[in-house]
């Protein structure tokens, strides 16, 4: 079964290299005829693309308490599965978002009843609000959810196929985690407080993507990104089972040169995971995120700028090595050029025509 | 800029006479009442109560805060309609510690302090110095009410003690708790706080201290033999404010007991629940109590009880 699988990847990796050098390959015809020298690994190089992006994301810690009983006194909350009789205290278990842990034993009796002690100036006594809350949470629809913000840096590469494009990157989310608020009773219970105010997230992931419109010298390509995703120590992963995660975005790139883009890229998060607790019961928990990110992508140039300081050829032409005869391509732009342009392009535009100026008759 | 600061000046000016116009109403319609009635010797308090005396009586020791003051009533609305009452006819005064936040409606508190032994007040208290938007029996949400209270006498809390003390002495006689062939096991000890301790069962162990966690049953009932409470393996941590201490005098009835020893504990209100809390009517107290407003212990207690606990410790 295993070597079905081996030789099966082994397969796809040639078909995938095949058609990676027949790109390279493809438009050899005319450098071989004139002899004109490029550099073999850049133009391998050249037919990837690598993505760096940042910027922000929500995420929604949200789940459900079922299979347990929820318990909040005045100073904690904790969750402990039904499965077991409830006596006249509750040891019950905290931080069930990350890392379950015992908390300290806690009387369920009415702490406001006889035999508990009196309560000077009774009436209005601000110290009655906020009392025990108890309740079994598979009878009744009870759970916490919150929004928390991060900041993602992602690097990716993909290669393209025509409108295709297949690849993978690394992710990495410096996230602030915020309390989570009661789906219900929240006149009675208390926001959740994570035990930590922040956290880090780690993605592997493989992308493919279609670009489906193209405008102007914008292209709008769908991707879809499946991975693995691990979480900083705060969360304890020997308790914790994290599926694969999906991202689906759609990727807006503004052309700047056949070499260099700038992208903005929304795209959601579907995640989840389940966190066991001792006794038998387990939280699900979802935690989709919104992204919202703006980078660069850019293809290493297959040529290099022409080394002659007296060559102001704009366009990519020949050059001949004066020393040893050999004709090379060179560009004539940098990267974030547009590198074979028409006349008056790529004339930067003067400061005296930007920000406040270029709505004056006159500027100077 | 200029519309907005128009806009926001409208709506501040809105605001406040809206307030404005609710207080007037609440103050119209008690003056409009005042006069249908030809009262003109009402008091307006600043804290929204009017008052007036119908007996007086110049000499009677003032009822001011931390003094205990036993009262008869007569609550109606505006109207005339009478809601609650306990009168002479109805048997012993009611008691209360005055100026402490233990009684209900505030409005009643707050009007006692302009009264001496002896004087009878009508207490005009406005809805948020009394139910508010409570809606039990004929109390109507924001009802203005109409408190007829009598003053039968002020004590001071020391005085009430004492005479608490007499009860159980009393109650010790009366129990023949002294006499250890009716009533083994030991006579009763008595402690300068007031607690008694009457062995029944004699327990073989160490004393429990605090951070050690108890269990025990306990049926508890006042010195009238009347029982209010019962708990079966009632657990807790001595000496534990978690989630609160007990009442001193039971958690030191505790304290020197041994395991599986049942005795008697004699707690008296200093000891106990002290002042409680007076609600006027009773009948509100346990929407109060659902609503956080006063503890579920006043439901049980009434002010200044002593109690008795027939306590087993099982640990």
């Amino acid at each position: 079964m295993r070597l079905n699988l081996v030789n099966r990847l082994t397969r796809y990796l040639f078909i995938f290299l095949g058609l990676v050098f027949s790109q390279a390959l493809m438009g050899q015809d005319i450098y071989e005829k004139y002899n004109i020298y490029r550099n073999p690994v850049k133009v391998f190089l050249n037919k990837f693309s690598f993505t760096l992006t940042t910027g922000y994301s929500a995420n929604t810690y949200d789940h459900k308490l079922t299979g347990v009983y929820f318990f909040q006194d005045r100073t904690n909350q904790y969750i402990l599965p039904n499965t077991e009789v409830l006596g006249s205290t509750f040891t019950g278990y905290t931080n069930w978002l990350n890392r379950p842990e015992l908390g300290t034993e806690t009387s369920l009796e009415n702490e406001f009843d006889v035999p508990f002690d009196y309560l000077a100036n009774p009436v209005n006594n601000p110290a009655l609000g906020g009392a025990e809350f108890l309740v079994d949470t598979d009878t009744t629809d009870f759970g916490f959810k919150g929004t928390s913000s991060g900041i993602p840096i992602l690097l990716s590469i993909h290669f393209n196929i025509a409108d295709f494009r297949i690849g993978g990157g690394f992710s990495y989310e410096k996230q602030f985690v915020r309390e989570l608020n009661p789906i219900s009773y929240a006149d009675q219970v208390r926001a959740y407080q994570p035990n930590f105010r922040s956290t880090r997230y780690t993605k592997l992931f493989g992308v493919v993507g279609y670009r489906f419109y193209q405008f102007w010298r914008y292209d709008f390509v769908a991707e879809l990104q499946v991975g693995r995703i691990n979480a900083g120590k705060q969360f304890d992963s020997s308790v914790i089972t994290r599926g694969t995660y999906t991202n689906f975005g759609i990727s807006i790139e503004n052309n700047w040169s056949e070499y260099f883009r700038v992208v903005i890229r929304p795209s959601f998060d579907f995640k989840k995971y389940t966190i066991d607790i001792p006794g038998g019961a387990s939280v699900s928990h979802r935690y989709p995120s919104f992204f919202i990110q703006a980078g660069i992508s850019i293809n290493i140039p297959d040529i290099p700028r022409s080394p002659m300081k007296s060559d102001h050829v704009q366009l990519k032409h020949v050059y001949t090595n004066p020393r040893t005869g050999q004709m090379m391509e060179v560009r004539g732009q940098p990267i974030w050029k547009r590198q074979n342009p028409k006349v008056g392009e790529n004339h930067r535009r003067l400061w005296r025509y930007k920000w406040r100026n270029k709505k004056k008759l006159n500027p100077y | 800029m200029q519309k907005f600061c128009v806009g926001a000046l409208l709506v501040i000016v809105i605001a406040c006479s809206k307030d404005d116009v609710t207080l007037t109403d609440v103050d119209t319609t008690i003056i409009a009442w005042l006069d249908t009635m030809n009262v003109d010797s009402a008091t307006a308090d600043a804290s929204g109560i009017y008052y007036y005396a119908t007996t007086e009586n110049p000499t009677g020791i003032a009822a001011t805060a931390g003094s205990v003051v036993s009262i008869y009533y007569t609550l109606r609305d505006l109207s005339g309609n009478v809601i609650a009452s306990h009168l002479r006819s109805d048997g012993d005064s009611l008691v209360l510690k005055q100026g402490v936040s233990a009684v209900y409606p505030v409005g009643l508190d707050l009007g006692l302090a302009f009264m001496r032994e002896g004087e009878t007040f009508n207490i005009i208290i406005p809805p948020a110095l009394g139910y508010q938007d409570l809606t039990s029996g004929a109390i109507a949400p924001n009802m203005i009410s109409l408190l007829e209270v009598e003053i039968a006498r002020v004590q001071n809390e020391v005085s009430v003690y004492a005479q608490e003390t007499a009860d159980i002495t009393n109650y010790i006689t009366s129990e023949n708790l002294n006499d250890t062939i009716a009533n083994p096991l030991n006579s009763v000890q008595s402690f300068a706080s007031g607690v008694a301790y009457k062995r029944i069962v004699k327990g073989f162990g160490p004393f429990a201290v605090n951070g050690e966690t108890v269990i025990l049953s306990y049926t508890a009932s006042f010195l009238s033999n009347t029982t209010f409470d019962s708990k079966n393996n009632f657990q807790f941590i001595l000496g534990s404010t978690e989630p609160r201490l007990l009442i001193q005098g039971f958690e030191f009835g505790l304290s020197i007991m041994a395991p599986n020893e049942r005795a008697l504990i004699i707690v008296p209100s200093s000891q106990g629940y002290r002042e409680s809390a007076l609600i006027i009517p009773r009948s509100i107290t346990a929407d109060l109590i659902e609503d956080d407003i006063i503890p579920d212990y006043v439901q049980t207690v009434p002010p200044y009880t002593p109690m008795v606990f027939d306590v087993t410790r099982f640990d």
